[in-house]
């Protein structure tokens, strides 16, 4: 693949052009805000305007994402699926119709393969793009995106590569946003013209609305895109980001309806700052709220979890009007697309209404049950009773999915996790969480460590054993994962085991986490501890606060003093007390074990004072001799469990207790 | 510890950390109580297992840490593929939540518990035959003999599961034991209510001694003998952690037991199981009340089987066999 490297949006335009009427196809790269999307609308403006027929396809966000481009291949094609259709199968339908090598096709950001587990959506995205780029093998092809990444493209298509460098002319974008009289910005042009000319025109308007701001001198507005959302976000008025959080929300071309919905309680100033600093677009063409901005907002919630539901219920009204309004008066055709979109807002809004409605993709009633299912888990943490509904929406969402797709490995393993959660009927648990692992999907390593789990939990221990054993077996040999592997399946299966007392199963699981992963999982040696003070309670064998990591006990006694040469010492615990006499077991070595009795004398002798402080059963000490002097060193009280970080906090350990079942 | 043929044998477990009592009514009636652990192993699975037998019925008496220890593992070996041979799982609902425990070492064990209550409940899902619903006055045939559930009354009572633990009265022909669990008559009046419901209860051959023999715990009505009839054999599970269970003094549980009988069959000593004794000890009260704390034997304690106690009667009721294999406490 060779590169060639262009300076501006309209240079890359230019050079794709000539590449495609030479036969070439194209991957456009470039960094964030280098104009990419803008090359490929300008694309398709041009070739249009040559009368070739184009096929623009950009990956929304959202878990639907390929749901929406099959939909956008529908509408071109002409032609509408029939209700809870496999995707794939709609795409292929759709693309029969069409002819190949009649089209160019723009592919903006495809969905690429990545490290880890894969979910059902990202899956189907990039098969999507497998699909459309083996169907465009006799088209012409653009493909925008940031990392050059030929792993999918199928080995018949070459594509020559155009980078777009991210340099722009500052006074003129700041020009266009009509920024170039604004405080500030003459200040900032001048001290920081030349490292303004390296950025990218979303971070030159964003970096003269920062110098707008009297307090901050213009040698100090970060000239990075990051940096400079935090700081401009910060500056905004809470309306402002609202509006921005509100159209980033939005996934279609904005019109100037929802420009007016989403700015109309903003003031005129609001209005305009919104229009020529986060909005993009040649004037004709319609305007873009920039990725980067909307991803910020997203990201970041400018908006809290409710409102965002809410903006999305507002969206979906909205495009019922719309399709309304068109059923009525015959204008803005109602494209597969726009219902997608309203489909997809309903979800996001948790209508639960949907539920029994026909969708069009399968794919889009996984979507519903994974919003249900995650809604239902932050309902669940805030003590919220709504929490059970949403679960039980998120089964049902499953359950339409698989009364079209049975193999749906997806809606299977959170059908089962859903119900689970619920503390639901295990009959039905079972044989869906078996599916997935044993036949629909082995290489799933959410789906092992929660079918061991869940028999954990139902105290079915030969299984879970069983289970554990032959992922572990299975998944450990794909080396590439491994580290995935023991963070998912050892880690979490032992956290399981000790949730519910079996440490020794515990710590088989965990002593099959090889030496060096150990210190690069996050819960191990807390896990380790907990399955260690587990097993000294059940002996009897106490005499360290469980705090101490089992290697480092012996080491030096945690009361002495720097630069103190100790005679002896040994720990213990207060294991009785009678009147003024106190017992502790004490220890002289890891498996030496003995007794000694204090008496209240005694204890003031070894300079403890038990008139001011309490001695209760339970509290650690160390007797430490300096000099043949005996000092007795307290450690604070156990109060509270001191493993309570490690404790499965959903699904709720003791759902099973508290179902309405039994 | 071979099971006395045509026998009603009772073997009675603790310590390690729990008590598990075993009862068997011929012909096939096995009756698992409660749970015990030692030595990283389950005890009710042990048993099972050497003993080569699957038991018919588990019964978790209340949900207290020191009584459910090891019972998932006996569930889960005796619940297989096949529904049929499931045996029947009681557990007294609704649940009673595990109070805050103060220690919270003893917090830990709470996890057994809700352990146990979990497996019970997935598995009358599963097979709902399998459920034994331990209604007071309800009775459930074990092999040829009945099981008569004592208590707890129903009513929202207290959320302390000793008040609300299930007392049982075990009826084999003419041979009745009283399994104690962890029922105190104060607060709550559990064993005059169960009294009051069945007075026959009374005359029982054996009773695994309520609540380790805590005063709270022992009804002086429930240990008196009527004119005319025999001693019973006592059987007492320690209580090794915080406060230590029973007491040997003047006015403590032993004295209590030993003015009805002459002697109480110990499963072990209120001490931590390595310090128990592999071999069987004999003490008075006396000179365990003044004994150096603590008691360490002088052969520690080996494997599975010790720390237990063994009662055979026959259909009359009548002691076939008697082995301690803990500490035998008299006068």
């Amino acid at each position: 693949m060779s590169t060639i490297f262009l300076p501006s949006v309209e240079k890359a335009v230019e050079k794709t052009l000539e590449l495609l009427s030479s036969g070439a196809n194209v991957s456009l790269t470039g960094p964030f805000g280098a104009g990419k999307s803008t090359a490929l609308l300008k694309l398709e403006e041009h070739l249009k305007a040559n009368q070739r027929r184009v096929m623009r396809l950009a990956f929304p966000w959202g878990d639907d994402a390929a749901c929406a481009v099959v939909a956008d291949v529908c509408d071109a094609a002409g032609s509408r699926p029939s209700p809870g259709a496999p995707l794939l199968t709609q795409l292929d339908a759709a693309l029969d119709t069409l002819r190949p090598s009649d089209y160019v096709l723009l592919l903006d950001e495809p969905r690429v393969p990545h490290e880890g587990d894969v979910t059902l959506f990202d899956e189907r995205a990039q098969l999507c793009v497998e699909r459309l780029l083996d169907w465009g093998r006799e088209a012409s092809v653009v493909v925008a995106q940031r990392m050059r990444s030929s792993s999918y493209v199928p080995q018949a298509k070459q594509l020559t590569e155009v980078r777009v460098d991210r340099a722009a002319n500052p006074q003129e974008v700041l020009a266009k946003a009509d920024l170039l009289s604004a405080p500030g910005v003459a200040q900032l042009l001048a001290r920081r013209g030349t490292e303004l000319s390296r950025c990218s025109p979303i971070e030159i308007r964003l970096a003269a609305v920062a110098a707008q701001s009297q307090d901050r001198a213009v040698r100090r507005v970060p000239l990075e895109l990051r940096a400079l959302l935090d700081l401009v976000t910060d500056q905004v008025t809470d309306g402002m980001r609202r509006a921005l959080a509100s159209l980033a929300l939005l996934r279609e071309e904005l019109t100037q309806d929802w420009l007016d919905w989403a700015t109309s309680r903003l003031s005129d100033h609001e209005r305009k700052l919104i229009c020529t600093v986060f909005l993009f677009g040649d004037e004709g063409s319609a305007p873009r709220l920039h990725e980067s901005i909307a991803i910020h907002a997203r990201l970041d919630r400018w908006m809290s979890a409710a409102e965002t539901e809410n903006v999305h219920r507002e969206i979906a009204d909205l495009y019922l009007k719309k399709f309304a309004l068109a059923a009525t008066k015959s204008w803005l055709p109602q494209t597969l697309r726009a219902e997608v979109e309203c489909i997809h807002h309903r979800t996001l809004g948790a209508d639960s209404a949907l539920l029994h409605d026909s969708l069009f993709f399968v794919e889009q009633y996984d979507m519903l049950g994974r919003v249900f299912g995650a809604r239902g888990q932050e309902l669940w943490a805030a003590n919220r009773v709504e929490a059970r509904a949403s679960l039980k929406n998120a089964i049902d969402a499953y359950t339409r999915a698989l009364e079209h797709d049975p193999t749906d490995w997806y809606a299977l393993h959170y059908r089962a996790f859903n119900r689970d959660a619920l503390g639901g009927d295990v009959r039905l648990i079972g044989p869906d969480y078996e599916r997935v692992v044993n036949e629909l999907r082995p290489d799933f390593v959410w789906g092992h460590s929660r079918y061991a789990r869940w028999l954990i939990t139902c105290g079915r221990l030969r299984e879970a054993r069983e289970a554990f054993a032959r992922a572990s077996r299975e998944l450990v040999s794909s080396t590439s994962r491994e580290k995935r592997v023991f963070e998912e399946l050892h880690i979490d299966v032992a956290r399981q085991a000790l949730e519910y007392g079996h440490h020794a199963f515990a710590s088989e699981v965990l002593t099959q986490v090889p030496e060096r992963w150990r210190s690069e999982l996050q819960r191990y040696d807390a896990l380790d501890m907990w399955a260690h003070y587990q097993s000294e309670i059940e002996q009897g064998q106490t005499v360290f606060p469980p705090w101490i990591a089992a290697n480092e006990r012996w080491n030096r006694p945690r009361f002495a003093q720097r630069g103190e040469h100790i005679d002896l010492w040994y720990p213990g615990v207060v294991t009785a007390q009678s009147g003024e006499l106190w017992r502790f077991r004490i220890a002289f070595k890891s498996d030496s074990f003995g007794w000694r009795e204090v008496t209240l004398a005694e204890l003031s002798h070894l300079g403890f004072d038990a008139g001011l402080r309490h001695l209760p059963v339970g509290t650690f000490v160390e007797f430490i001799t300096v000099s043949n002097r005996e000092r007795i060193e307290v450690y604070p009280s156990l109060t509270r469990d001191p493993f309570e970080n490690q404790r499965v906090r959903f699904p709720d350990p003791r759902r099973y207790l508290t179902n309405e079942q039994g | 510890m071979n099971k006395v043929d045509d026998a009603l044998n009772l073997w009675v477990f603790g310590p390690g950390f729990g008590e598990f009592v075993v009862v068997h009514v011929p012909p096939d009636g096995w009756l698992a109580i409660d749970g015990c652990v030692a030595n990283k192993e389950s005890w009710p699975q042990r048993f099972f297992e050497d003993l080569d037998f699957i038991p018919t019925h588990v019964l978790l008496t209340h949900p207290h840490q020191d009584h459910a220890a090891g019972i998932v593992e006996l569930i889960d070996d005796a619940t297989g593929d096949e529904l049929s041979t499931w045996p029947r799982l009681g557990v007294l609902e609704p649940y009673v939540a595990t109070p805050a425990v103060p220690d919270v070492e003893l917090g830990f064990h709470g996890q057994d518990a809700n352990g146990v209550l979990t497996a019970m409940r997935t598995r009358w899902t599963r097979r709902p035959a399998c459920k034994w619903s331990l209604t007071v006055g309800s009775r459930e045939q074990i092999g040829t003999g009945k099981a008569l559930v004592l208590s707890p009354e129903p009513g929202p009572g207290s959320r302390d599961p000793n008040e609300r633990a299930t007392a049982l009265e075990l009826v084999w022909q003419n041979t009745r034991l009283v399994i104690g669990a962890d029922l105190v008559e104060t607060p709550g009046h559990g064993w005059s209510r169960a009294l009051h419901r069945r007075p026959q209860a009374r005359q029982y051959h054996a009773l695994k001694v309520p609540h380790h023999g805590s005063p709270a715990a022992l009804h002086v009505p429930l240990l008196q003998r009527q004119e005319g009839e025999d001693e019973a054999a006592y059987v007492l599970t320690p209580y090794s952690k915080g406060h230590k269970l029973p007491d040997f003094g003047e006015t403590g549980g032993i004295a209590t037991l030993l003015r009805h009988s002459g002697e109480v069959l110990m499963t072990g000593l209120p001490e931590k199981y390595a310090l128990q004794s592999r071999r069987p000890r004999q003490w008075t009260r006396a000179e365990l009340e003044t004994a150096k704390r603590p008691i360490a034997a002088a052969e520690p304690v080996g494997e599975f089987p010790s720390c237990y106690v063994q009662l055979a009667f026959d259909a009359q009721g009548k002691l076939l066999q008697r082995h301690c294999a803990g500490v035998c406490v008299t006068r």
